[in-house]
């Protein structure tokens, strides 16, 4: 009985063969572009100016969240400066574009603030985050790592917006965190107002500010820290007249060395952040708070401060690059095990697919060689592979063979052929 | 029954080329005296102490000249199971062959013989 492929069986497993070579055509094209891609994004992002990575970031938080992740403190910086722009009119009407139910929107702002906020800070680490999906008002409780501080944040519905704050000096416990969530959940429902009570306080937003600041008069060290940082985070306009009273306190530069920090890690020129400070500087004296010693020892410690941090500025830079130079090795890591992990994804499935070209590869074979030479090379397969070789020197042995036989056949034969007698010749 | 395919008659004004036997086919000649074999059991035969080893690409065009000139013949070898069916050519050397091979050889002793004879008759 023959035991020959029928040309059907054949062509099956011709067909098998070229699905599963498109697949993983298929596979590592996409997979391919999707590193690509990604190292793309990323590649762009880091090259663009500060100026326009400010202005970008909004979108960028809405398209990638992931950029929220980055472990980059560059981009962690700039995410924290994004949480004021977040929390600005002009981002909303992006956000309402995007996502035409309310309630989503709120939820997905509140993500991407929540997001800011874990990214921007190690020190920083978020609680819990409910959404009332009716009036849309959330809460998020934020708690310092010292856990010495608690916040719980409300938001508007509507407007995002720093609505409320609660402060705790001692750290949150189970019934701090159910009285928050049921007072809340009255605010929502029944538009109570909030009350202190003996076991946390209940403060208006300014008041809540003015708390921070005595706190940062702590004799508790941990305190003092964890109440500056959460200032810290807190700087939107709503906070600049309370930082006028902090910098009698030698608080405010304590800001402003987080300000700073932003301008040098986000790559502004001497002149720009010299710009922006003195704009800040205006704005402090507009407020009319200052007596005129007050101003001048400002503004010549904020000179000084610029100066210094523009000294150390080739230190700064080579370290910036560094955590450039960083990102790009880690993105080529990334890419590289991506890479690996297809190669050997497709290595065990040529392994599977051992039985299948086997088959294959004969009928491939028979439309070059002769059958005698088809058989000769299965059985030389056959032989190789008893002998526990390698695949890979096997399959690199046949190959070698079967480069010479295309050359035996095709070439050498055809031309000695021309000598020879043929066989009608011999015949004759 | 077998049916073989070989050479009837070469042609005559080839005869200088067609008796002409280079290392190879000689050697295919030899291994294949009072025997036949496929490709893969001649290659077996032949390279265990050979200089250099034969592979398919010099013994496939070796074996097409020793056919043209009618040295060798072949038939089909059944169908194989591992070969997935297809069947393998069985090489046997024809009366021509063993005839030129045999004269081939005889030449060579006889060159040794002279050679042999010309260094004992004081040659050099």
């Amino acid at each position: 009985m023959s035991k020959k492929n029928t040309p059907e069986k054949t062509r099956q497993q011709t067909l098998a063969f070229v699905a599963v070579f498109v697949g993983f055509l298929g596979t590592s094209i996409f997979a391919g572009i999707n590193v690509f891609a990604a190292h793309q994004k990323n590649q762009d992002f880091s090259q663009l100016d500060a100026e326009e990575k400010f202005s970008r970031l909004p979108e960028y938080l809405l398209v990638d969240r992931k950029l929220l992740k980055d472990k980059s403190r560059i981009v962690q910086s700039i995410a924290a400066k994004a949480l004021s722009d977040l929390q600005s009119k002009e981002v909303i009407p992006q956000l309402n574009k995007l996502l035409e139910r309310p309630g989503i929107g709120m939820i997905f702002r509140a993500e991407s603030l929540v997001n800011s906020l874990k990214n921007s800070s190690t020190d920083v680490i978020f609680e819990r985050n409910v959404i009332d999906y009716d009036t849309g008002k959330s809460l998020f409780i934020l708690k310092s790592k010292g856990r010495s501080l608690s916040l719980g944040i409300f938001f508007d519905s509507n407007i995002a917006v720093l609505d409320q704050i609660l402060c705790e000096k001692s750290s949150p416990t189970k019934s701090f965190k159910d009285s928050i969530l049921f007072r809340w959940s009255r605010t929502c429902h029944n538009s109570m107002y909030w009350y202190p009570t003996t076991e946390f306080h209940v403060f208006q937003y300014e008041r809540a500010i003015s708390q921070l600041i005595e706190l940062l008069q702590h004799s508790d060290g941990d305190v003092r820290y964890s109440a500056s940082h959460l200032l810290g985070k807190l700087q939107i306009k709503e906070a600049i007249p309370q930082l006028t009273i902090a910098l009698n306190n030698s608080i405010g530069i304590e800001q402003y060395k987080i300000l700073e920090t932003l301008i040098i890690l986000d790559g502004l020129n001497e002149s720009q952040a010299k710009k922006w400070m003195f704009e800040m500087v205006k704005e402090l004296e507009g407020l009319d708070i200052f007596s005129d010693s007050d101003k001048k020892s400002l503004a010549i410690d904020i000179s000084t401060r610029i100066h210094l941090k523009f000294n150390q500025e080739h230190k700064v830079n080579s370290s910036v690059m560094d955590q450039s130079r960083r990102m790009r090795d880690s993105q080529w890591t990334l890419t590289g095990f991506a890479l690996a992990a297809f190669l050997f994804l497709f290595l065990l499935t040529l392994l599977s697919l051992k039985e299948l070209q086997r088959i294959v590869w004969k009928d491939h074979l028979t439309c070059y060689f002769p059958e005698e030479v088809v058989s000769e090379l299965s059985a030389l397969r056959g032989e190789l592979t008893q002998t526990k070789k390698s695949i890979l020197l096997v399959e690199t042995t046949l190959l070698y063979v079967i480069f010479t036989l295309i050359w035996a056949f095709y070439i050498q034969i055809n031309i000695e052929n021309l000598s020879l007698p043929s066989k009608d010749q011999r015949r004759r | 029954m077998m049916v073989w395919e070989a050479m009837v008659v070469p042609r005559q004004k080839d005869d200088a080329d067609s008796v002409r036997l280079s290392a190879i086919e000689e050697d295919i000649l030899t291994t294949l005296l009072g025997r036949e074999l496929y490709g893969l059991e001649l290659l077996g035969l032949m390279n265990p102490g050979r200089p250099k080893e034969l592979s398919f690409g010099s013994l496939y065009p070796a074996l097409n000249r020793l056919e043209k000139k009618g040295f060798l013949r072949w038939r089909w070898g059944d169908e194989q199971d591992e070969s997935g069916g297809a069947r393998r050519k069985y090489y046997q050397v024809t009366g021509l062959g063993v005839n030129t091979l045999s004269q081939a050889q005889q030449y060579r002793i006889s060159l040794a013989q002279r050679i042999l004879g010309w260094f004992a008759l004081g040659g050099i």
